[in-house]
């Protein structure tokens, strides 16, 4: 099979099979499990194969030629590769764990059909190189997202799932502007037409403001922040899939793919943005400190972070967007192992409330080590994958010259320390707020704890294996500044 | 892959994994093996020691990764070497019926790893790593006390990763500006752009890590709740040699700064802050292994004053006093480790026997390290204080006062607890010997037994000292020299003046050293909570996310609230519009036509 036909089948699989779950569901709940499962797995086999010729310099494409000039395309470089990888590795895992936490609850066909979708949707925005075909898979995630968060449908939940689907739709919408003022001046949808015009100037800052507001929306960055951590009340499986793996990456990744190097935004804006992500990361961290809710300081804490991955791709240099492209797998890895460890804690102890735990090491002991270590990564610990992530994107931010927002940074790092510590404390030390002697000795070999299990291994793993992880972000880096 | 590396770094880290997998029923083999490994890390400092090897190795994060061993660091891992296998005999010795003792041994193994990491390594961003996984061990070993103080191991987590961001963003700027990740290949003018910066958060990072103000006030608290061989290894060995190491390494290699420059002196007016405030609390405090961790931060101040002052002979002194420091220090803990097993109690209000009578190699052990910590004459600190006198005073006579009254309020504290301990009045008749088990009592004697030794052949230390950093003589003349060593003994016969005094006058055994303090209000700094700078950082932080939360709430009412508000507005008006009426539609489409034409 030819490369270009793998890469169309890396989106198709996953976005018209999914909706055959379903169906599978009426002969076996087992067989239905597995088949979403295959559709994760079969995306990532095929990434897996394209990843070597891609790593060898070379870029996959598949084109099929619309009217208008709306044409579908897909392109596989190192970057988008990489990021898709990551992104199907993370939600497998938390397809795994779904298996356990879900079976409890109605609509299941609903929600495996839902998040394949939402895979297959992540699959299309990374590889599309096509604005028009960006926006539809954003739109895409966006109902997908909407369901799940609603997933419990009741009134609040809803509610909530509304909220997140209208600031998202409609910064969506600014976005679609942008691409209409993009294609205007470039005289096409297709990146690598826009890369080639080398277009600048005022109209261009202006679109690439009205595109911000979507990447912003889709990324929770403050002030367009507030759906994310309503959007803690979905079931854990569902927080960590937007919190950690496709939905607020969809956003960090288009910046990166569109504005790292193709559509360069000027240099009054590049410091306006590099403010608004400083004070996102500040005002984030702050709230994490003193939220109460296990899952809001998690949320609270994602968008912190996203800050960071920002900050990478914003910076404008090779090392920082090498960083802020790892930071995209690793953050992805130990958010989506914090919030499954939060799903546990709440499965066991029937709260959300950070006050009313404590002392949970001895009863979940398995869960807290993985916790721990999901925690050490995203505090940024060495030898914990977080830390080389969280070094790259501030030096190579410093190189670039970006030095008191690199200071700025640092002390966003601080914060992340703090309210990662009072978190793990409040859960896991201290004295016992809950009656959680009668809880059940904790299994190693569930579903749930074995998918922590295996994030918090790789939080570690990713970094004793950094040299690896980092020459292909490197090959990455230096391809993006070939465009 | 070199020897070096497994030596150093691999055998004591996979010890330490090993050792705290091993389940129980292989105790003994767990303690053979934690000796093992320390004693083999001891060896080889020692066996490699004069030295000079440059290595690469692939295997650690499969990165291209440079290490070099040479004079500075050979001779610094030597000392850390020696402090670990007496801690590492003495914590065999003491915590061998507590829960977590090989929770704590893990830990040391660990700490012992990275620790020679920091030193060896020829690569920025391994200093860090290293630097850094050394919160994870020190977070270990204090959580691994009897009580489990996790309280404290946080505050020490949440203090030294602060103070290792510092660094962090130090060795950023200094990798920007320098133009590489090798340390050896490193040295910026400090007039460059952004060197300034780099400098101070490096200096404030790596003096951090010797517990300098404001860094310090997780010491204290652990000094009371982590197991004591915690306080020998890491605070008073790790901590200070890694510390003095990359301040040596950051005014000696890193940068080119000039003797008595400003920003030389500000780092010394640091040091001097330290060592004054310290030393202050130290005088006041009621329990013994506190008034050490605080007598502990003020000779960190020492040796910062000492290196900040950019000589050679500065270099020398500091390095001279940290391994000077080590061995009274260490020795000091095991004696407080030996009463505590004793009485039970550091306290003073807790020790109820005549210590002088039913613990006599304790005592003697106290004697020697203690004048070492006073500085007499002929005992290793005075050697290195003198030095540190003569390179302060020839940048300004102030610090060297500064340092004077610094010595005369550690006697003073010193006097004070031996008086206490061993000359006050028992509260039991108890004659009985309550003598430590020999294995505790061996490590004390050694580093009592060195602190001596260490002071009349101190040609030793100086030389390898000397021969790492480089061949110095005092720039003060004579005559000079002689004054300050006058002064340094009057200063103690005012220490011991204020001591007998305070026998026979008041009943605090702090003589009139204590009326002065109390005049500038040190005793209710140092009670007072509300001024530990860790507390004053924390009600910060929470002031402003609470001010962050208040806002993120005010905008969840403009997303939940006023925008459907306006939206509910603006459709039920124009509800209101939409009546049925014929005409009325035929009116909106009237306007909607005028507004067209306004627009084009």
């Amino acid at each position: 099979m030819s490369y270009d036909i793998l890469l169309l089948l890396i989106v198709l699989v996953p976005v018209l099979l999914s909706t055959t779950l379903p169906a599978v569901a009426k002969f076996s709940v087992s067989i239905r499990n597995f088949a979403a499962l295959l559709l994760m797995l079969v995306p990532m086999v095929f990434l897996c194969i394209l990843l070597p010729e891609v790593i060898s310099g070379n870029t996959v494409k598949y084109v099929f030629e619309f009217p208008l000039g709306i044409n579908f395309i897909l392109q596989a470089d190192i970057f988008a590769t990489f990021t898709a990888l990551a992104s199907v590795l993370v939600s497998t895992v938390i397809l795994i764990y779904s298996f356990e936490y879900i079976k409890h609850y109605e609509n299941q066909n609903e929600y495996y059909f839902i998040v394949v979708l939402f895979l297959g949707s992540m699959m299309g925005i990374i590889f599309s190189a096509n604005l028009i075909f960006i926006y539809i898979f954003w739109e895409m995630t966006a109902l997908a997202s909407w369901r799940l968060i609603g997933f419990f449908r009741e009134k609040e939940y809803v509610r909530r799932a509304n909220k997140a689907f209208l600031l998202t739709a409609a910064g969506a919408l600014f976005m679609l502007v942008g691409f209409l003022i993009i294609a205007e001046t470039a005289g096409s949808f297709d990146l690598d037409i826009i890369a080639n015009a080398g277009i600048t100037g005022g109209i261009v800052d202006l679109a690439i403001i009205f595109i911000l507001i979507g990447i912003f929306t889709k990324s929770a960055t403050f002030p367009l922040h507030s759906w994310l951590a309503d959007a803690g009340i979905a079931p854990s499986p569902v927080t960590a899939l937007l919190h950690a793996a496709v939905l607020v990456k969809i956003g960090v990744y288009v910046y990166g793919r569109l504005f790292s190097f193709v559509i360069i935004p000027s240099d009054s804006l590049r410091t306006a943005i590099l403010v608004v992500i400083a004070v996102s990361a500040f005002v984030s961290g702050g709230i994490a400190f003193v939220e109460k809710d296990i899952k809001r300081v998690i949320a609270f804490s994602t968008i912190s972070q996203l800050a960071f991955i920002f900050l990478g791709f914003v910076s404008g240099g090779k090392v920082a967007f090498a960083g802020a492209m790892l930071f995209i797998l690793i953050h992805g890895l130990a958010k989506a192992g914090l919030f499954l460890c939060a799903g546990i804690i709440e499965h066991k102890v029937h709260t959300k409330d950070l006050d009313k735990m404590g002392g949970l090491l001895k009863y979940m002991p398995f869960t807290a080590v993985a916790f721990a270590c999901c925690a050490l990564s995203v505090m940024g610990i060495p030898p914990f994958a977080g830390f080389f992530s969280k070094f790259l994107v501030i030096i190579g931010s410093v190189m670039d010259g970006n030095v008191f927002t690199g200071f700025a940074f640092i002390i966003c790092a601080a914060f992340t320390v703090l309210y990662i510590v009072r978190l793990f404390t409040k859960i896991f030390l201290g004295e016992e707020r809950g009656d959680f002697k009668l809880l059940p000795k904790e299994k190693v070999f569930s579903p749930m704890v074995f998918s922590v299990i295996i994030l918090a291994v790789l939080s570690l793993g990713f970094g004793l294996f950094f040299g690896d992880i980092f020459t292909i972000a490197n090959l990455a880096a230096n391809q993006m500044i070939t465009i | 892959m070199n020897i070096l590396l497994n030596v150093f770094i691999i055998i004591p880290l996979l010890a330490g994994v090993l050792l705290y997998f091993l389940p129980s029923k292989y105790n003994i083999v767990k303690i053979i093996m934690f000796l093992a490994a320390v004693s083999v890390n001891s060896f080889f400092s020692v066996f490699f020691y004069g030295r000079e090897i440059l290595f690469n190795s692939h295997l650690l994060f499969r990165l291209d990764l440079y290490f070099r061993y040479y004079g500075l660091n050979s001779f610094m891992m030597i000392v850390l070497g020696a402090a670990a296998l007496l801690a590492a005999v003495y914590a065999v010795a003491s915590m061998k019926k507590e829960k977590n003792t090989f929770m704590f041994y893990a830990f040391m193994l660990l700490a012992l790893s990275f620790a020679n990491g920091v030193l060896l390594t020829d690569n920025f961003i391994v200093l860090l790593l290293f630097w850094e996984a050394l919160m994870i061990p020190m977070f270990g070993m204090i959580a691994a006390g009897k009580d489990k103080p996790v309280w404290t191991a946080l505050k020490t987590l949440i203090i030294s990763s602060v103070a290792d961001l510092c660094l962090m963003f130090g060795v950023m700027l200094i990798c920007a500006v320098g133009g590489s990740f090798m340390i050896s290949q490193t040295n910026v003018d400090i007039s460059q752009p952004g060197a300034v910066f780099a400098f101070i958060m490096m200096f404030i990072g790596a003096a951090a890590k010797a517990g300098a103000m404001p860094f310090h006030s997780w010491i204290p608290d652990a000094s009371v709740k982590a197991p004591l061989p915690f306080m020998v290894f890491m605070v008073t060995a790790v901590e200070k040699v890694l510390s003095i190491y990359l301040l040596i390494r950051i005014v000696k290699d890193l940068f080119v700064i000039e003797i008595g420059s400003d920003i030389s002196i500000y780092a010394m007016i640091f040091g001097v802050i330290t060592l004054l405030v310290a030393n202050m609390f130290a005088v006041y405090q009621k329990d013994f292994k506190k008034m050490l961790s605080y007598a502990s931060i003020g000779q960190a101040g020492y040796m910062i004053v000492a290196v900040a002052s950019l000589s050679v002979f500065g270099m020398v002194a500091a390095l001279f006093h940290m391994t000077a420091h080590i061995v009274y220090k260490t020795c000091l803990f095991f004696v407080a480790g030996n009463i505590e097993k004793a009485e039970g109690s550091t306290e003073i209000s807790g020790v109820k026997s005549n210590l002088r009578q039913t613990m006599p190699y304790t005592f003697m052990s106290f004697v020697l390290a203690g004048a070492a910590f006073a500085g007499v004459p002929f005992f290793f600190a005075f050697f290195s204080k003198e030095m540190i006198y003569a390179s302060a005073l020839s940048v300004n006579w102030a610090f060297y006062v500064c340092l004077s009254i610094g010595s005369l309020l550690s006697a003073v504290a010193i006097l004070n607890w031996g008086i206490k301990l061993f000359y006050s009045k028992p509260k039991e008749k108890i004659i009985q010997e309550k003598e430590v088990p020999v294995f505790m009592f061996i490590p004390t004697i050694i580093s009592a037994l060195a602190c001596l030794m260490f002071g009349i052949f101190n040609k030793v230390p100086h030389t390898l000292v000397s021969n790492v950093i480089g061949q110095v003589e005092n720039e003060h003349s004579v005559i000079i020299t002689v004054i300050l060593i006058s002064v340094s003994v009057l200063v103690l016969i005012l220490a011991f003046i204020n001591n007998v005094y305070t026998c026979k006058k008041r009943n605090d055994g702090l003589g009139f050293i204590a009326a002065a303090l109390d005049k500038i209000k040190i005793d209710k700094l140092n009670e007072n909570i509300k001024f530990d700078p860790y507390e004053i950082f924390i009600k910060a932080v929470t002031k402003f996310s609470n001010a962050m939360f208040n806002i993120d709430k005010g905008l969840n009412y403009f997303y939940d609230v006023t925008v459907p508000g306006s939206v509910n507005f603006v459709s039920e008006s124009v509800k209101k519009a939409h009546t049925g009426n014929i005409s009325v539609y035929l009116l909106w489409v009237i306007l909607g036509i005028i507004f067209i034409f306004i627009i084009f």
